[in-house]
């Protein structure tokens, strides 16, 4: 093995370079100047995403352990500009809250880690590097969920996070054991050899498939979610809900478009249940939140319901469609939680009742606002339209009408909801509003980039057609 | 219904012409639209517009004579006469001088309708045709006539009604010859304009049915009663205390008055009968003698007639009212057919059912709109409780959940 | 820059415009100007449609074909027949009388214009699409600002009625989603590729099944935009809520798309479907059209008699456009136009008695024709030009779409067209009622009769809304032999 194969895993290699460098930074820097360390992280992570964009050959590693191919590379590419949008959004509240307590190197080097578990656990070419992935994404965000120590409610969200976690994952270890003992092997590309719907295999496909639904947060393994939500620190509930969830789809979505395929007439179906109660139940829940941060949770969980309908059809056409779902969906959440961020630390104020008359004091986080839920209740322009369009454009060419039209009723349901939050801004009047304030640089960049996302990424077609020519290679 | 299409488009169309030209029991509207202006009730209604459905007959006359041999003609002439003696009756035990003369209008349209309803075609046959195109023509002038001078008489006195009316003649010469003008011509009198055309209906009624011929006989003795009686009760009779001396009206309104009496006179002159006829050739029409006497005295007798009953203060027309007592006061009460026509708009329609639609409406079609949303929150509501924050709780869901997936593809589907 | 594409540039260049501008005055203006220059391209349009459709054959002219999203033959696709001309007209002339109207917005005037042009812009972007894709993406543009303009600027329950509307038009447009989707995903029947465009889609034999499947989702999803019975109850509400120019442009315009769309997706694209379905939805729109007239008479706001009787006129253009025959579609559009103007104008006088009367209740209000007589006499022509008076364009409409309908000759056809022409009296009934007892009679609150005329704003807007109407009803066949000319392609797929 040559040493210029290791370039193969660009990504992590740079993400870990990172990483210690900021535990040096941590030990060099005095006290008083910690806030630069900030900056630091921001601008490290910044080029690192900015790397991201040469290109990388595909090919495998470690015996087929680890793998990359030109849409991996993409994913991994879309997963660094919603982390380094949260760097942005989080900044702020880093400087104002976290760096006091002296703890802020820690946030980057838990998120990096996370991050870097989940660089592993897409690009996984067996289960076991799967796995581990798996897990070193899950364990510091569980530490991160947990970081505002001085709330309760924060470490309550730790402890649900790693107990449900825990269970998920070692479900999903079951199954996973299930699927080897059928199969005999580990390796994907051996399994798909040799794997057929008998009983136990099913079986190790249900619980493997729980164990990703967990992070996902798929009715009915989503119980954490909102709890987790509210509890967190926002820039982690807002790293749970696009980051975390959107490589987890990834990954299901590989794996069932290419080592489960042969099981496609089972997943298919459970796919198409498991869709029609998440939507439905994420839906429901929604409607009726008072806090911003549980509301965006069930949305969150209705969305990943929508995601399904594009991995229930096995094509080439569908996992362009969800890849290119899960880039527009990164940036609308996170043009939600970050106006959520930007308002929280201001003010403190986390209610939709306290967004009344939003609109009057500060138009410009209510326009944003605006757009990001048009965006996630898919009313063009603005991305998310294209985003569900093609999802179930992609569904319905597989003949499941009814499913779709189930689904685009629940974009109705939701639509209730997102223009509740729309009412409060535009049409209420509040006594005591949210006053004016101006965000600082970061904030602006992180929403800004967010808009600019939510505004071009539907009108630019080209970048679909891009998307879709790197979806061939798992549909073979 | 064993018609034609063509038959039922003609019945159609007589129905909008009949509507338009208040034929029984389209008729409602014409008395109350008099509440207008009288120059307006005069042009409008009088004159011009209510003839209009004659017009539309008269126009399609050709279909309607040719399709199912005249089929839908008898329709047309029996509605028409019915109208006719229907609305004179009416006219007669009506106080508001305008209403009379609007009832006297449709019975005089019922007449022409009539009159085209017994019509042939060629020639002299066509003379029904004819007379009701020459009646049309002549009545516009008296009946203008009538109404610009109860609008005179209206002017003077402040009130439409007879019994604040009488011995006006003393105070307006003016609207007193010509009103009687108009009468007379209305009446049937000769030489003057409505004796000329309301003879050629009779004959062509006569030549055709005699049926209708007697009902026209009737109309026409009807017609110069309840004329006279109003030029009676307007212009003789005894003088009502009035609260300002009335006096002539002003040259602007008696000239108009002068000018259409001089043409109730002389109008019934023209040979209608060479221009204007069903086969367009125009004929020479003469004088049916026997016809016209009778016509003529049975208008005398109703001139006569009223001559005793309202020229001189008398009970007498009390004293018949109270012996026709029920049948008085239907004809007086236009036989309830105002009220008919609210108790099915107000009643019916809007009652029955436009109310029930409206409350449907709202109550259901709305209502299922707003349930579907309603029962979606009130779902919402019910499955709160799922979300109870313990982890235990979510764990027992986490695994229900793969247990039923587990159960479902491995026992149902695969067996 | 073509010709059409300007029509969806120019209102996104005025929006720009106006968020840079500070209050009420700047921002009409900029509204003003730019609407004025839309009506003057659409005047233009016109006149280059009238000259290119003489030497040009093709059923769509000034055509502009973009490759979009290549992968599903999603393309920039425009292009207009006399029938989209004629709606793009109105939607302008609507358009610049709801910016005369809405003169004296106060609150957040650079909002309320800003939605309206995104509304317009919406509008004109469903008028010139001729590709199922854009078509449904500015179907969409153009519903959602409704519920802003409802919610901020409206009056009432807003916040219900904007709700209300928008999510019964979204639920609509799942249908519709489908609908079009199943169309999409069956246009490659004759062996061609995929495709979203409509001209294409039209060669193709799509499969009876899937017509037959998928015509009453497309029928349905646009005819609810059309307030279709029993899925007009978002209109009563939402019109009473609005404020005065949304009520107009929604009436007036947006409910446009829904016949439109029936007319140019539904019929055109399905006629198997059409054929096979269309005695269950002539049932629907004859209900409606007696149904809404029926209802209007019992109603006592002002607002809601004539949302209601939108239903009754706009059930009469789905009716017609049911009846598969030259001479009803041509009735359809013509009464889409004719309604469009009459409606508007309804709304925006309805607007001006409640600016000065604080009172949209008929039995509260009396005399005004004493007060107000320039309003009132505008009223009064509106009135007999919405039931059916010659001279005016519900006449030359309502005339065509029965004539048409009756060439049906079965009994079916024949009974139904017979109960809907009945609702013209149920029409004059509620009409005369209005104008009785509101316009007519003594005046009843003494505070009216100081009430103020008409300004120069609203004169205008007025006058600009009555001006078609007259002419429509006065001169109808340049028009309608255009409309005529744009039936006959689609009368082929039909018949």
């Amino acid at each position: 093995m040559e040493l210029s194969s290791f370039f193969l895993m660009r990504h992590e290699l740079i993400l870990l370079a990172i990483a210690l460098v900021l535990i040096i930074a941590e030990i060099f820097i005095p006290k008083q100047k910690k806030s630069s360390i900030v900056h630091l992280a921001i601008f490290l992570f910044g080029i690192h995403t900015a790397l991201g964009f040469f290109p990388l050959e595909e090919s495998s590693l470690f015996g087929g352990m680890f793998r990359t191919n030109s849409l991996i590379h993409f994913f991994k590419n879309v997963l660094n500009i919603g982390v380094f949008i949260i760097l942005l959004q989080s900044a702020d509240w880093i400087q104002e809250k976290i760096v006091k307590l002296d703890r802020g190197t820690e946030f980057f080097i838990l998120l990096f880690f996370s991050l870097l578990g989940m660089y592993f656990m897409i690009s996984a070419g067996d289960f076991l590097m799967f796995y581990i992935g798996l897990e070193l994404s899950t364990l510091p965000v569980a530490a991160l969920a947990a970081f505002e120590l001085v709330k309760r409610s924060s470490s309550e969200a730790g402890i649900k996070l790693i107990l449900s976690a825990a269970l998920a994952s070692g479900v999903s270890l079951f199954g996973i054991s299930l699927l080897y003992a059928t199969s005999g092997s580990i390796y994907f590309h051996d399994i798909i050899e040799v794997i057929s719907p008998d009983n136990l295999t099913i079986l190790g496909l249900v619980l493997f498939f729980a164990g990703l639904a967990f992070k996902i947060s798929l009715v009915p393994f989503h119980f954490w979610t909102a709890d987790v939500y509210e509890g967190a620190p926002i820039s982690v509930a807002s790293y749970l809900s696009v980051i975390s969830k959107g490589a987890a789809v990834f990954i299901l979505m590989i794996l069932l478009f290419t080592v489960l395929r042969p099981l496609m007439e089972i997943w298919e179906n459970m796919i198409y249940g498991v869709a029609l109660v998440t939507m439905f139940v994420g839906n429901l829940f929604a409607l009726r939140q008072q806090n911003m941060k549980r509301f965006l949770a069930f949305s969150s969980i209705a969305q990943a319901g929508f995601i399904l309908l594009g991995l229930i059809t096995g094509t080439q056409l569908g996992t362009a469609s969800v890849v290119y779902f899960v880039l527009i969906y990164i940036f609308s959440n996170l043009a939600a939680f970050g106006v959520v961020q930007a308002i929280s630390l201001k003010t403190g104020k986390e209610n939709i009742d306290d967004y009344n008359g939003l609109y009057r004091t500060n138009p410009k986080l209510s326009l944003i606002m605006l757009l990001a839920l048009f965006s996630l209740a898919g009313i063009p322009p603005v991305a998310g339209f294209f985003g569900k369009f093609f999802l179930y454009t992609a569904a319905a060419s597989e003949g499941y009408y009814l499913l779709v039209f189930l689904a685009v009723v629940n974009v109705t349901i939701s639509l209730y909801y997102y223009l509740l939050v729309v009412r409060a801004m535009f049409i209420r009047t509040n006594e005591n509003p949210i006053p004016f304030f101006n965000n600082k640089l970061y904030m602006r960049l992180g929403l800004g980039i967010t808009v600019v996302g939510i505004v071009v990424l539907g009108l630019y077609s080209p970048l679909y057609e891009y998307i879709f020519e790197l979806s061939a290679v798992f549909n073979k | 219904m064993g018609l034609s299409v063509l038959t039922w488009a003609l019945i159609l169309i007589f129905m909008g012409g009949a509507g338009k030209s208040a034929m029984f029991p389209l008729h409602i509207w014409l008395p109350d639209a008099m509440e207008g202006p009288t120059p307006v009730s005069a042009l409008i209604h009088a004159a011009t517009m209510v003839v209009a459905g004659v017009y539309l007959v008269a126009r399609l006359f050709p279909m309607y004579y040719f399709v199912e041999e005249g089929f839908v003609l008898n329709i047309v002439a029996y509605v028409g006469a019915f109208s006719s003696l229907f609305a004179a009756i009416i006219a007669i035990t009506q106080t508001d001088i305008k209403r009379v003369l609007a009832f006297s209008t449709m019975s005089q349209i019922g007449y022409m309708m009539m009159a085209l309803g017994v019509s042939g075609y060629d020639g002299h046959e066509g003379v029904g045709y004819m007379a009701s195109m020459f009646h049309l023509f002549t009545h516009a002038m008296f009946k203008a006539l009538l109404f610009l001078g109860a609008g005179s008489v209206i002017h003077a006195v402040h009130s439409n009604y007879l019994k604040d009316m009488g011995g006006l003649r003393k105070h307006m010469p003016i609207t007193n010859i010509t009103f009687l003008i108009a009468a007379l011509a209305i009446a049937g009198v000769p030489p003057l304009a409505g004796f000329w055309s309301k003879d050629e209906i009779l004959v062509a009624a006569f030549e055709n049915n005699q049926f209708l011929y007697s009902i026209g006989i009737l109309v026409a003795g009807l017609t110069a009663f309840y004329m006279f009686r109003l030029y009676f009760g307007i212009f003789w009779g005894k003088e009502t205390n009035y609260a300002h001396k009335p006096k002539e009206s002003p040259r602007s309104m008696t000239i108009p008055l002068i000018t259409l009496a001089i043409f109730s006179v002389v109008v019934g002159f023209i040979p209608f009968s060479e221009y204007v006829t069903a086969d367009r050739l125009g004929f020479v029409a003469h004088i049916n003698y026997p016809l016209a006497a009778t016509a003529v005295l049975i208008g005398l007798l109703g001139i006569v007639l009223a001559w005793i009953f309202y020229k001189k203060e008398n009970d007498l027309a009390e004293r018949f009212a109270e012996a026709f007592g029920f049948f008085y006061k239907w004809a007086s009460n236009k036989f309830y057919f105002d009220e008919l026509y609210l108790f099915i708009t107000r009643k019916l329609i809007f009652k029955r059912i436009s109310a029930p639609i409206a409350y449907f409406d709202k109550k259901y079609v709305d209502g299922t709109m707003e349930g579907i949303g309603n029962k979606t929150v009130v779902v919402a509501n019910k499955i709160k409780g799922m979300q109870s924050g313990k982890v235990q709780d979510y764990a027992f869901g986490f695994i229900s959940g793969v247990v039923v997936l587990a159960i479902v593809f491995i026992y149902l589907w695969t067996n | 820059m073509d010709i059409l594409s300007l029509f969806v540039v120019l209102p996104i260049i005025v929006i720009i415009a106006l968020v840079f501008t500070n209050n009420l005055k700047q921002a009409r203006q900029i509204a003003m100007t730019g609407s004025l220059i839309q009506l003057g391209m659409a005047i233009n349009l016109l006149f280059a449609y009238i000259k290119e459709e003489s030497i040009n054959d093709s059923i769509f002219v000034f055509t502009k074909d973009i490759v979009w999203f290549e992968q599903f033959n999603i393309h920039y696709n425009i292009g207009v027949d006399g029938i989209s001309v004629a709606l793009i007209l109105l939607t302008s002339i609507i358009v610049l009388a709801g910016v005369f109207i809405s003169w004296k917005t106060y609150d957040l005037p650079k909002e309320f214009f800003i939605s309206l042009l995104v509304l317009a812009t919406g509008v004109y972007g469903f008028f010139i699409s001729i590709d199922l894709f854009t078509m449904f993406l500015f179907y969409e543009i153009a519903v959602i600002p409704m519920y802003l303009l409802i919610g901020i600027w409206g009056s009432g329950p807003k916040e219900y009625s904007a709700m209300k509307l928008t999510l019964m038009l979204m639920g609509a447009s799942a249908l519709l989603l489908v609908g079009i989707l199943g169309i999409y995903l069956n246009s490659n029947a004759d062996g061609g590729p995929l495709t979203f465009s409509i001209l294409e889609i039209s060669q193709v034999d799509i499969p009876f099944e899937a017509q037959k499947l998928f015509f009453p989702l497309t029928f349905i999803g646009f005819a609810v935009l059309g307030a279709l019975f029993p899925f007009h109850t978002w209109s009563p509400d939402g019109h009473a809520s609005a404020p005065t120019a949304v009520s107009m442009l929604h009436a007036g315009v947006l409910m446009k798309l829904g016949g439109y769309g029936v007319f140019r997706v539904a019929m055109f694209l399905l006629p198997e479907g059409a054929m096979v379905w269309s005695w269950f939805f002539i049932i629907l729109a004859a209900t409606g059209v007696i149904y809404g007239a029926f209802a209007a008479i019992r109603q006592t706001d002002l607002k809601y008699i004539n949302a209601y009787s939108s239903v009754s006129h706009l059930g009469l253009v789905l009716f017609a456009l049911l009846m598969l025959n030259k001479t009803a579609w041509n009735g359809a559009i013509l009464q889409s136009l004719s309604h469009g103007f009459m409606t508007a104008l309804f709304f925006a006088l309805i607007g001006m008695i409640y600016t000065r009367t604080h009172t949209r209740d008929i039995t509260k209000l009396g005399g005004l024709l004493k007060v107000i007589p320039f309003i009132s006499v505008i009223y009064v022509i509106a009135g007999l030009a919405s039931l059916g008076l010659p001279g005016f364009s519900g006449f030359v409409a309502e005339m065509n779409i029965f004539v048409g309908a009756f060439q049906n000759e079965d009994m079916f056809h024949r009974v139904l067209t017979i109960i809907s022409v009945s609702a013209i009296v149920v029409t004059a009934v509620y009409i005369l009622r209005v104008v009785g007892i509101m316009l007519m009679g003594p005046v009843k609150n003494e505070s009216f009769l100081s009430l103020p005329q008409a300004t120069w704003y609203e004169t205008t807007g007025v006058l600009l809304l009555l001006l078609p109407i007259v002419a429509i009803g006065v001169a109808p066949l340049w028009l309608s032999d255009m409309i005529l000319k744009s039936i006959q392609p689609f009368l082929q797929g039909v018949l």
